[in-house]
């Protein structure tokens, strides 16, 4: 066995206290205690128990991830012709844009794209299958896009072989492709899932979900209970509501565990199925006009909202510098956090967490559990920890918004960063630890050196998140303005001003625009040193 | 290695800057005290914003920390400043709803144990103030477990609004349109004062060939829904529980959900259904004034808070529209009053300055901003009674009669009533059968809210 660093263990336990404090500082554990009571209740609700919308959101979390992640990983499949060094490279970052404009933006978009289509949402199936439509342009994009960077890190040495073996095109992708692509599907899609199962701003803002028009989610619920246990008093509403978000939780662990281990026994069928199908090998590259397709599609709403008559083309970008600045520095503190975190985690479970496996993925999912714990309740707890603090030294403030955003942030970004790791060969840490590396250098040259691209695009995620974080920001919006929160201030209720709407709207539009410019830059970069015969750093 | 530098460079920079930014203070012994108010992002509010200045400068020892919120986000982040005693807010400007849990759970002041040193001149808006109105939104029980111990004055109303019927004039003046109503029904075309003028007018607007529609129902799942529907239950001689006031209720009031009454009101607000614009139940206040101003709906019941932002621009008022108050003789009364928090660090100043918001004459200035005054006094300006609404909403709180319900069973009624209307609405249900389940469901729901209410006392 390959000697271990003397750190291990103490790295292990440190690694553990951190999944620890992060799941109890997200887990009111006394309030689903004392509440214990309030568990008979919520099944005696006569029609208005919990299961009908837990089933709804469930069911609707099912078939909208199996659709979007299925599709976007065909899409990417037909995306094959396009290469990091094309020139198409740089056109598929525009499929970036829907994730780094935000759920807030994305729904305020949806909701004057839609005025042209009153039949998008005539009754409840009409309203859920839009619903999957617009989950798609936000989520479906951003997994074309990862499903596509994730293709170019295939060795093209093996497609060589491939031809010259004879291989025909379906066992070309059911042997090359998917097999490269099984772990992502799989962590995209519990991503999906949880994003889908808590979705609230489209179905509450668009669509106007409600009980009595049978289109009612989850966390609608959650916040109705929440609101008439309110009348009584907060503690004991907080009390009810950790004690139902516990229910959904177990619920959607329990459904998330079932459909992903059929989805990964499906997978692996479908790998070793003999079954040979002939796909026509198409002698035309069809890619570049279908990544010209897929922008045009990510793009035409935005075209429809700014060609929208309320369009007033001056913005006052003032207010917005502290947080965009707040963000920044976030989003740096969040992504390096993350990657230390998984860093660690790769050199210590060297076999565990080598490839998507049946521990590894435990292991995520464990990350990933703070995503199942419903806004609302990390929004009251976010209140909890304001009590702690000083309300009146913007220090204190600033500190504690910075901590919770990266904590909010970190299991997204830190599964990312274990993903990429994957990538990261066992024999090459045990030569580092073999030959005595130091910790710095095996960072800087297993890691640093061959993932930084995917670094820089997490970063650039992480300050898209932090931005459109429309929970935690809500606490703290007193003190430091949110973008998210600011335009819900103007898009619902009795301040409803769209005009001023499509202001924040043009400000998200263009940050988007910018990040993209950004990563583009990047890519050129990486194209650059290509063109020069230099090695490319692995994506 | 140069990207790190570069990114640790905007790190240190931004931190530089933002310890610069003034992001809230302390005060010290010198500087201003800050009254923090926190409140619904509208009209109202911004109304109130405007005058900022002006107090400021009126008193310089106090500064005014505004913050307009999303609804939904002032509520809960004013209950938990109340819960957590951490007085981050001095005043909160809340609906009449929130006066069961903030008086039961001892969060706010009863405005009189902090204007005792306030002159009885500058008390003299008191007897302006619509009796109704402030009987709705600034009186509760002096011991709510005990109901017939009495009432007792908490504070006093800072808006005062309710729900009036918006025309549209153009509609109503043409001459073939009036010829033609004529011709039908056999009297003038007027802006109607009965339920049954209003069905036949709005019947008759109603071409969906043209797109022409005769009323704009908000259907938005919630407390506006239940708003406008408590116009047509009250009406037809209903109300949800069998009290006076709005805030009154107890474990033993009669629940009357499924009554005669309330079920011709419920066929009647069906029955409008086919003369109705928008998508019913994505329309909430904003998107029904919109589809009013599209210039082909006839009628809409509508709040006065929202008028004025949606009806002025440079260049005046829009002209096309005229409002009135809602057919028989019984109008919503609503609002909200100014909530001092129990753990304010100036419970005084912010009395202070809650007085002096309440000044005549200041009412008269934020009036003509789009606040709804709570005072009499405010509408018998001239300026102030320029506004199209002015008259409508004057007579409006002047009669009341309708009751929202703002007790501690107020989500629950709200809720469960507005479930069962759209169920009613969207032909899953027939009346009778949704106010029999409405009428179950809340009688359990009351039950366990009023066991739940003693086990929890704070």
């Amino acid at each position: 066995m390959i000697g271990r660093p003397w750190y291990s263990n103490y790295a292990k336990v440190i690694l553990l206290v951190i999944l620890a404090f992060m799941l109890a500082y997200l887990l009111p554990v006394k309030e689903v205690w004392y509440g214990r009571q309030a568990y008979n209740n919520l099944f005696t609700l006569e029609d208005d128990s919990l299961f009908v919308p837990l089933l709804r959101s469930t069911l609707f979390a099912f078939i909208t991830s199996t659709c979007i992640v299925t599709f976007a990983l065909i899409l990417s499949l037909l995306l094959k012709g396009v290469t990091l060094a094309s020139s198409h490279a740089l056109l598929l970052s525009f499929l970036l844009f829907p994730i780094l404009a935000g759920n807030v933006s994305t729904s305020f978009t949806f909701k004057l794209v839609l005025v042209y289509f009153p039949n998008a949402f005539q009754n409840n199936l009409t309203t859920f299958f839009t619903t999957g439509l617009i989950e798609a342009w936000q989520f479906g994009s951003l997994f074309i896009y990862v499903f596509w960077l994730n293709q170019q890190v295939i060795e093209e040495n093996r497609f060589q072989f491939a031809k010259a073996a004879g291989f025909t095109l379906f066992e070309t992708i059911r042997d090359i492709l998917l097999p490269a692509q099984k772990g992502l599907y799989l962590l995209l899609y519990i991503f999906c899932f949880l994003t889908c199962f808590y979705e609230e701003a489209k179905f509450g803002f668009i669509f106007k979900s409600s009980r009595g028009n049978g289109t009612e989610p989850i966390g609608q619920w959650l916040q109705r209970l929440f609101d008439s246990s309110s009348y009584v008093n907060p503690n004991f509403a907080f009390r009810v509501i950790c004690v139902a978000a516990l229910i959904i939780l177990a619920g959607a662990v329990l459904g998330l565990v079932v459909i992903v281990s059929i989805k990964f026994l499906l997978f692996g069928r479908l790998l070793r199925t003999r079954l040979a199908f002939s796909f026509v090998r198409p002698t035309q590259n069809y890619s570049p006009i279908l990544a010209w397709l897929l922008v045009l599609t990510v793009l035409t709403p935005v075209v429809i909202t700014l060609c929208s008559k309320l369009v007033v083309w001056h913005v006052n970008v003032k207010p917005m510098l502290t947080p965009l600045l707040l963000t920044l520095a976030a989003a740096l503190l969040a992504t390096g956090l993350a990657l230390l975190y998984s860093v660690a985690a790769r050199m210590v479970w060297r076999k565990m967490l080598s490839g998507l496996n049946n521990k590894s993925i435990w292991f995520i999912g464990i990350l990933l559990l703070l995503l199942l714990i419903p806004p609302l309740v990390i929004l009251l707890v976010g209140f909890k920890w304001m009590a702690l603090i000083a309300y009146n030294s913007p220090v204190v403030v600033h500190v504690f918004w910075m901590i919770s955003q990266v904590i909010l942030s970190f299991p997204v970004l830190a599964v990312f960063a274990i993903a990429a790791h994957f990538r990261v060969r066992n024999s090459t840490i045990n030569f580092c630890a073999v030959h005595a590396t130091r910790s710095l250098e095996k960072i800087r040259d297993i890691f640093w050196g061959a993932l930084r691209m995917d670094y820089l695009f997490l970063l650039i995620l992480a300050f898209s998140t932090i931005w459109n974080e429309a929970t935690i920001n809500r606490v703290f919006s007193d003190t430091i303005p949110s973008f998210a929160v600011e335009l819900k201030k103007v898009i619902s209720g009795r301040g409803t001003n769209y005009t001023t709407g499509i202001q924040f709207l043009f400000i998200s539009f263009t940050l988007s625009f910018l990040n993209i410019a950004i990563w583009n830059k990047i890519i050129r970069s990486i194209q650059k040193k290509g063109s020069k015969n230099e090695k490319i750093p692995s994506l | 290695m140069n990207t790190f530098k570069s990114l640790l460079t905007v790190l240190i920079v931004s931190v530089l800057y933002l310890s610069c930014s003034d992001a809230g203070s302390t005060s010290t012994s010198s500087e201003p005290a800050t009254i923090s108010i926190i409140g619904e992002n509208s009209s109202t509010l911004n109304a109130m914003m405007a005058m900022k200045a002006e107090y400021e400068k009126k008193d310089s020892t106090v500064r005014l920390n505004y913050l307009p919120s999303d609804f939904k986000d002032a509520l809960e982040k004013s209950n938990q400043d109340f819960s957590q005693g951490k007085g981050a807010y001095d005043v909160v400007l809340q609906y009449n709803f929130t006066l069961s849990p903030s008086v039961r759970n001892n969060y706010v002041y009863r405005i009189s144990e902090l204007t005792n040193t306030i002159s009885q001149q500058d008390k003299q808006f008191e007897a302006q103030i619509f009796p109704a109105l402030w009987q709705e939104t600034g009186y509760y029980y002096i011991n709510d477990l005990n109901p017939s111990a009495g009432n007792q004055m908490i504070s006093y109303p800072y808006l005062g609004i309710s729900m009036v019927l918006m025309y549209n004039k153009k509609l109503f003046e043409d001459p073939v349109n009036k010829s033609n109503y004529q011709a039908k029904f056999g009297k003038s075309l007027t802006v109607p004062t009965t339920w049954e003028d209003y069905y036949n007018v709005a019947a008759f607007f109603t071409n969906p060939a043209k797109k022409t529609y005769g009323v704009c129902i908000e259907g938005e799942d919630g407390a506006m829904l239940v708003a406008e529907w408590t116009n047509y239950l009250y009406g037809f001689n209903g109300k949800y529980l069998d009290k006076e006031l709005g805030w009154q209720s107890a474990e033993n009031t009669r629940l009357l959900i499924n009554t005669p009454e309330a079920l011709k009101a419920l066929t009647y607000y069906k029955s409008l259904k086919p003369f109705n614009a928008g998508g019913y139940a994505t329309v909430e206040q904003s998107a029904q004034l919109d589809i009013m101003l599209m210039g082909n709906t006839a009628m809409a019941i509508v709040w006065t808070d929202m008028l004025y932002s949606k009806l002025k621009s440079d260049k005046g008022f829009n002209p096309d529209f005229g409002f009135t108050t809602i057919p028989g003789s019984k109008s919503i009364v609503c609002g909200g009053a100014y909530f001092i928090n129990k753990h304010s660090r100036q419970p005084e100043k912010a009395a202070q300055f809650v007085v002096d918001q309440l000044q005549p004459q200041n009412q008269i200035k934020l009036a003509k901003l789009g606040y709804c005054s709570p005072l009499k006094s405010t509408y018998a300006d001239p300026e102030v009674n320029q506004l199209p609404y002015s008259e409508a909403l004057y007579k409006s709180l002047d009669r009341g009669g309708m009751k929202l319900e703002a007790g501690p069973d107020a989500q629950i009624i709200t809720e469960k009533i507005s479930t069962y209307i759209q169920k009613v609405w969207f032909d899953k249900m027939s009346p009778a059968d949704a106010l029999n389940e409405a009428q179950l469901e809340i009688t359990t729901a009351r039950s366990k809210l009023y066991k739940d209410l003693k086990a929890n006392v704070q």
